[in-house]
């Protein structure tokens, strides 16, 4: 990769009274190319992204926005090029869209925060890019998990920035929205914005994503294309023999599915069977 | 989205009746006004009162948002217990009376012990990526609770002829007497609100969480430094003149939420002329209700805030 966005340079991390360690990792996102994080819980994905968004310091190593050291630089400045989507945001207040979009805009702006021309022409584009420009008027409370999480993206997004990192996006949405937050994520690299996400969806990842990163136990074991990473070998290394690997069926990308063989459905058919 | 000129007429819907309040306030009372009763006592009473009711409306709007916690107000901190401490302490011990400028020998104690109860607060709150916003909510409560303890220990410990004395200084009031002590309240009240005020555009962050509040560029333990120093140190200035005033600053900032929304670049300034407004309002009631006596204006907050603070929760939604 000639210039990358992001770079995680052989960064470690370690959580206060915990014998817990992130180690040693190395990854980097360029422009217009979607970076999955994938690995089981407690594998450091999470982390691994905080301190992507410079939320947390690395205890070693460190991070590069755009060639420059993240910890060198002020939050405002990181946040003028590196949009940070944590994972399940709430409010505390039920603010409507368009105002949930327009707080994008902190990083440009100056003084009492009040919105130029130029300001609400982003704001209107981020809504319609998010498909929640029909509702922009509606409180936080009035919409479903999935228009929720497209308007706290559409946020992130109006701060205009050139890397995008996701934490777990579609953990609480159903398929449909699933799908459609991540065809979202597609256009918005065919734009030229390079997207980390972490996700626990191994199949999503699979069809979506150019590159896939596996943690285990707070080390990077496995990267490179979805069909070099996703591996029968590496899938048991992971998350044991409780998971089969198959292909997709239109685009012939590898996919896992859970591994029957527990016999309960089995019990269950011969059950009636003999009834 | 909040254009200067929605934000200039929301704020001037505020500052009209506000106004009115405070401008009609000094002639409420007893029927010979003299100019001298005016000039002397109504006018700064009037002062001291929407500069008290006001900040207490600020603070408690800020600290609503960042401890996350709707039921926050500037007596969360335990910043006011420890005041009341200081108070009690200088009326038990008269014989260590001091005074400098403005500030009697109470106000001098009480700011003390806002200050010990701050400083105390901050060091068990204090990580080293900030202050933690649920350890400043357990240490406030926690403080004021042994406050209020050894606030009983002292009357305990007094001569019943000082309990009147200190009875009437915990429950709350703006019985002043001239401009003496609206000076008081100046040196700290304004730098406490400064602060609060240079916070204004970061805190509807704040309310979207902590992590999305630094993702979109706020630094999120400045601001949580600056509304706990600036809350505490108007907190401080009001409690150390006026003693506790329940209530305004829980109430006013919701009641602000539901008539304009949630925009604190709205939030904070109405509600700094509302709760000024209604504190005026309360003492102006206060000296009528049970004329030729004084109800302590504390009392009336509750009182008149209580129900309507009901009504308003019941009424919407």
């Amino acid at each position: 990769m000639p210039d990358p966005l992001l770079q995680f340079d052989a960064v470690a991390y370690q959580y206060p009274d915990s014998a817990w360690r992130l180690e040693g990792v190395s990854l980097a996102v360029g422009a217009g190319e979607v970076l999955a994080i994938i690995g089981p819980n407690g594998s450091g994905k999470s982390t691994l992204l905080r301190i992507g968004a410079g939320v947390l310091r690395p205890r070693a190593g460190q991070v590069l926005l755009g060639g420059r050291d993240l910890t060198r630089l002020a939050r405002r400045e990181i946040a003028r090029s590196l949009g940070y989507l944590p994972q399940q945001v709430r409010s505390d207040f039920d603010y409507r869209v368009e105002e949930v979009v327009a707080m994008g805009r902190f990083p440009h702006l100056a003084g009492a925060g009040f919105l130029s021309a130029a300001d609400r022409a982003v704001v209107d584009r981020c809504l319609a890019e998010t498909e929640t420009a029909d509702y922009r008027q509606r409180p936080l409370s009035h919409l479903s998990g999935g228009e929720r999480q497209r308007a706290f993206l559409a946020s992130v997004l109006a701060q205009e920035p050139r890397v995008l990192l996701l934490d777990e996006p579609t953990a609480a949405l159903d398929l449909h929205h699933q799908v459609r937050f991540f065809r979202l994520v597609r256009r918005l690299a065919e734009q030229g914005i390079g997207v980390v996400v972490v996700t626990h969806d191994v199949n999503l990842a699979s069809l979506y994503c150019d590159r896939v990163a596996l943690l285990r136990a707070g080390r990077l074991v496995e990267h490179g294309d979805p069909e070099a990473v996703l591996r029968a070998d590496v899938l048991q290394a992971t998350y044991g023999s409780d998971v089969l690997l198959s292909s997709h069926p239109a685009t012939g990308r590898p996919i896992v599915l859970p591994a029957a063989g527990g016999g309960e459905i089995e019990n269950r058919k011969s059950k009636i069977e003999n009834a | 989205m909040l254009s200067p000129r929605r934000c200039a007429l929301t704020l001037a819907a505020y500052l009209v009746p506000c106004l009115a309040v405070v401008c009609a306030a000094p002639f409420v009372g007893s029927a010979a006004t003299t100019p001298e009763i005016l000039w002397m006592l109504r006018v700064p009473r009037v002062a001291l009162g929407f500069l008290a009711g006001g900040a207490l409306a600020l603070a408690g709007a800020a600290l609503q948002v960042v401890l996350r916690n709707p039921l926050a107000e500037p007596y969360t901190l335990g910043v006011a217990s420890g005041g009341a401490l200081g108070a009690v302490v200088a009326i038990m011990l008269p014989g260590l009376a001091v005074a400098i400028g403005p500030l009697s020998s109470v106000q001098l104690f009480s700011l003390a012990g806002c200050g010990l109860a701050l400083g105390l607060i901050y060091v068990l709150a204090r990580r080293p990526q900030g202050i933690s916003m649920s350890m400043l909510l357990l240490a406030g409560v926690t403080i004021g609770i042994l406050c209020g303890a050894l606030i009983m220990l002292v009357r305990f410990l007094a001569k019943p002829t000082i309990l009147v004395a200190m009875e009437r200084w915990v429950m709350g009031g703006l019985d002043v007497f001239g401009y003496r002590d609206l000076a008081a309240l100046l040196p700290f009240l304004l730098p406490g609100l400064g602060l609060l005020a240079l916070q204004l555009p970061s805190l509807d962050h704040l309310s979207l969480g902590e992590e999305m509040a630094a993702g979109h560029g706020v630094d999120v333990a400045a601001v949580h430094r600056e509304v706990f120093l600036g809350a505490g140190l108007a907190t401080a200035a009001v409690v150390s003149v006026t003693g506790p005033i329940g209530f305004v600053g829980l109430i006013v900032p919701h009641t602000v939420r539901r008539l304009s929304g949630f925009d604190h670049r709205i939030v904070l300034p109405a509600s700094f002329l509302l709760g000024g407004a209604f504190l005026v309002a309360c003492d102006a009631a206060a000296r009528v209700v049970v004329a030729p006596a004084e109800m302590p204006a504390g009392i009336l907050t509750a009182l008149v805030g209580g129900p309507v603070f009901i009504h308003i929760l019941l009424k919407r939604k």
